[in-house]
């Protein structure tokens, strides 16, 4: 097995441990910074994530696995001509004002970092104010993701999306929404740019909505 | 005063913990307590624990040991609750199981079109009233979110409780203002506040944010019920892999910490202040991601904390059954609420809720209602257990009927027939009387017993004149939230 395979083998078992050796063997056998990149750290996440979608292995193997590829990209990633290694785009992450429950916020920011995406997490009963400030304070953010759980904290996204409307920021960023209680019918109503309705849908929403930012 | 139960609302046998296991599970908590504390997001209740004796830094407080043990003892082993009318309904102690519904789904699957849809105002009094006319529910819970009130709709799942069913409550709020706008409610039924201290009607749903955090609303509400002296539980939720440890151990010392915190915010807010002690437990599916609700661990677990209150803290306790993660009131769903609802009776978990509880809290099932309803009682008949008196072992009726002979002309068998559990949901028929009355499954006469509740029952209304004073608080509060809609 070349040490490449072995790395992605490696990565997709979530041997945290062995992965720093691993890639720098990649590299010593030959191979070049971005190919150890794209075929020993990134591929196996894509193929992870992938299984997940379908219901075919449990959350916690993607995300050892994505801690164990982070370890590696660290090492190939200084060898990297600068923007080879860049995130998959830049995103704010939110759980809306009033509202406590984070955890599946939490989780749809974690499959967007495993899929390549920088996220600044603001955690929950976040005002919109601090939405807005923390937009103005990123330049070069391309999305944000509101979660709400609750029918008495959904409003609060309507809120915001004013607020950044009023702030003159709406044209910077994608606006998504997810939760329990908001359907695509909601997020049309308060003028959001997507919706879904778990955690790998939110993956494929958001690049969808970088494709459509970048055209 | 009767507080004499009948022994039917008492089982046991069922038991997850040996008295050794609570203790080592209560000497953990208190190292958890002590060593990771938890940060309460309130500050006057943060001086308040530092007066009593814990430590304080920022927002992180530390609980040592002698503090939670004082506020264990300082709390009453047992919560009365009334009626709408003032009548002795529940005595929350002990091994006394009561069920309720509930809560606070944000869908309802339509008992008409079959449909899984947001809920609304009709809903929210359609459920009440079949929950009100369940021989076995006994006692009423928040019930479907009013998707047309967001910021009101708690006060609209409180009016329609009162408005509409005798039974006592277990209630959810929003918040301060909300509990506040509740207890009005109920003190203009029991005629004024203290009256309702006297006579609590309802306890109030609080929970911690797991890990490890008293959110600052679920405070001031522990609070505010504490010093007015109204009953108030503090339920954390950790799921097991997410918000919890993934063993079941682990997240029971978690859960502990979190509930005991709750209890010594109270305790330390006003001394003897009632607590009802327990937590949900919950496993997270790490595939679809969501709350399991009724997997053999939930039961397991949930079920340990209120053997937990009981045998070592001599507290009132909650309990979870009834409810299942199935998308409808189908086989997986009776199969998860009849599990759950048997094992917590037998356990004697006191305020059972959540009984009608699909998709994992996100829809209401009136249907599930109403079988549920026939499992506990049920479960009550089994209670009863064997009946050893001297006639009931019929020495006389055998000597009697002797070999070959039969037992259907007993005067016996004509008076105690009435003893044994019958039910006008299942069905006993012989197949052809089956077919002939339709040949429906359970489910499907449950349907219809929904739809005949909601079309031709009868309301269980307040006298017309404190129904208006409710009314006349809903449209106060109304007119507040469109308001701040504006
Ligand atoms: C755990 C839980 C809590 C925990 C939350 C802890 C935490 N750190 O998050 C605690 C105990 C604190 C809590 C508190 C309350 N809760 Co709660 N809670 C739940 C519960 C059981 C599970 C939620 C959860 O974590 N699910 C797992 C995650 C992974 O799923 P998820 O959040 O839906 O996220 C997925 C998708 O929605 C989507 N998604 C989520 N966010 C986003 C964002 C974007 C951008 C996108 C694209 C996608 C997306 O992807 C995620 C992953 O697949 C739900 C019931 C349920 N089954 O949902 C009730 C529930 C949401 N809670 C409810 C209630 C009533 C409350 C309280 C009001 C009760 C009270 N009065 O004390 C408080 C409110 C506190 C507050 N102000 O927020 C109700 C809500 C009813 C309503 N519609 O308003 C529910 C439905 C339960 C019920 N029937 O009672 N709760």
């Amino acid at each position: 097995m070349s040490k490449l395979t072995e790395l992605a083998a490696c990565v997709e078992a979530g041997n945290v441990n062995e992965v720093v050796g691993l890639t720098q063997a990649a590299l010593d056998e030959g191979n070049a910074p971005l190919d150890v990149l794209n075929g020993g750290l990134v591929e196996p996440i894509n193929v992870l994530g992938e299984k997940f979608r379908l219901g075919q292995i449990y959350v916690p193997e993607l995300l050892v696995a994505s801690k164990a590829m982070k370890k590696g990209v660290e090492i190939v990633k200084p060898l990297l001509v600068s923007g080879a290694a860049d995130a998959a785009g830049k995103a704010i992450f939110a759980t809306v004002a009033g509202d406590m429950h984070d955890i599946g916020k939490n989780l749809v920011v974690l499959l967007l970092e495993s899929a390549g995406f920088e996220v600044i997490d603001l955690g929950m009963d976040v005002e919109p104010e601090d939405i807005v400030e923390a937009i103005q304070e990123n330049e070069d953010v391309d999305i944000l993701g509101m979660s709400a759980m609750l029918t008495t904290t959904m409003y609060a996204m309507q809120d915001t999306i004013e607020a950044i409307e009023e702030a003159g920021l709406r044209d910077k960023v994608k606006i998504m929404i997810g939760g329990a209680p908001v359907n695509q019918v909601f997020a049309d109503q308060i003028g959001a740019d997507g919706y879904s309705a778990n955690a790998p849908l939110a993956v494929e929403l958001a690049k969808k909505l970088m494709q459509e930012k970048n055209k | 005063m009767n507080v004499n139960m009948r022994p039917s609302f008492r089982g046991q046998g069922v038991s997850f913990l040996t008295r050794e296991e609570m203790e080592q599970i209560h000497s953990c908590t208190l190292d958890i307590l002590n060593d990771v504390g938890l940060e309460v997001q309130h500050k006057e209740a943060r001086e308040k624990l530092k007066e009593a004796g814990c430590r304080v830094e920022k927002k992180r407080v530390y609980f040592p040991p002698t503090i939670v043990e004082w506020a264990i003892n300082a709390a009453p082993s047992r919560i009365l609750l009334y009626d709408r009318d003032g009548n002795f309904s529940m005595d929350v102690s002990g091994r006394n199981a009561y069920y309720g519904v509930g809560s606070a789904e944000p869908n309802i699957i339509d008992p008409f079109t079959g449909e899984n849809r947001l809920c609304n105002e009709e809903d929210n009094k359609n459920c009440v009233k079949v929950a009100d006319a369940m021989p076995y529910i006994d006692y009423m819970m928040s019930q479907c979110q009013v998707y047309d009130h967001p910021k009101t709709s708690y006060e609209h799942e409180y009016a329609a409780m009162i408005r509409y069913s005798s039974k006592p409550q277990v209630v959810i709020t929003a918040d301060l203002e909300s509990t506040k706008n509740v207890v009005e409610m109920a003190s203009v039924v029991r005629g004024s506040l203290d009256k309702l201290v006297q006579k609590p009607l309802f306890i109030l749903y609080c929970e911690p944010t797991s890990p490890f955090v008293c959110t600052k609303e679920s405070v001031e509400k522990v609070m505010y019920m504490a010093e007015t002296g109204l009953p108030v539980l503090y339920a954390p939720i950790p799921m097991n892999g997410a918000t919890g440890p993934i063993t079941c151990a682990g997240s029971i010392i978690q859960a502990n910490a979190e509930c005991l915190a709750g209890l010594i915010i109270a305790e330390v807010t006003k001394p003897g202040a009632p607590f009802l002690y327990g937590a949900i437990i919950t496993n997270m599916d790490l595939k679809s991601l969501q709350p399991t609700y009724a997997s053999p661990e939930t039961m397991m677990e949930s079920l340990a904390m209120s053997e937990i209150g009981r045998e070592l803290y001599r507290l009132p306790t909650w309990g979870t059954a009834g409810c299942t993660s199935s998308k409808l009131a189908d086989e997986q769903a009776v199969l998860e609420g009849t599990q759950y609802i048997t094992l917590a009776g037998f356990s004697g978990a006191n305020v059972i809720h959540d009984v009608g509880y699909t998709q994992f809290g996100l829809a209401h099932s009136n249907e599930l209602v109403v079988m549920m309803n026939d499992v506990i009682g049920r479960v009550r008949r089994l209670f009863d257990s064997i009946n050893m008196s001297p006639d009931y072992l019929a020495m006389d009726d055998m000597k009697e009927v002797g070999p070959k002979g039969h037992f259907l002309g007993q005067d016996s068998t004509l008076r105690k027939n009435a003893d044994h559990w019958e039910s006008d949901l299942e069905d006993r028929n012989e197949y052809d009387r089956w077919l002939a009355l339709g040949g429906k499954t359970m489910g499907q006469r449950a349907n219809e017993r929904v739809k005949d509740i909601i079309e031709n029952g009868k309301l269980n209304s307040l006298p017309e004149e404190l129904d208006a004073q409710i009314v006349a608080i809903l449209d106060r509060i109304d007119a507040a939230e469109k308001e701040t809609m504006k």
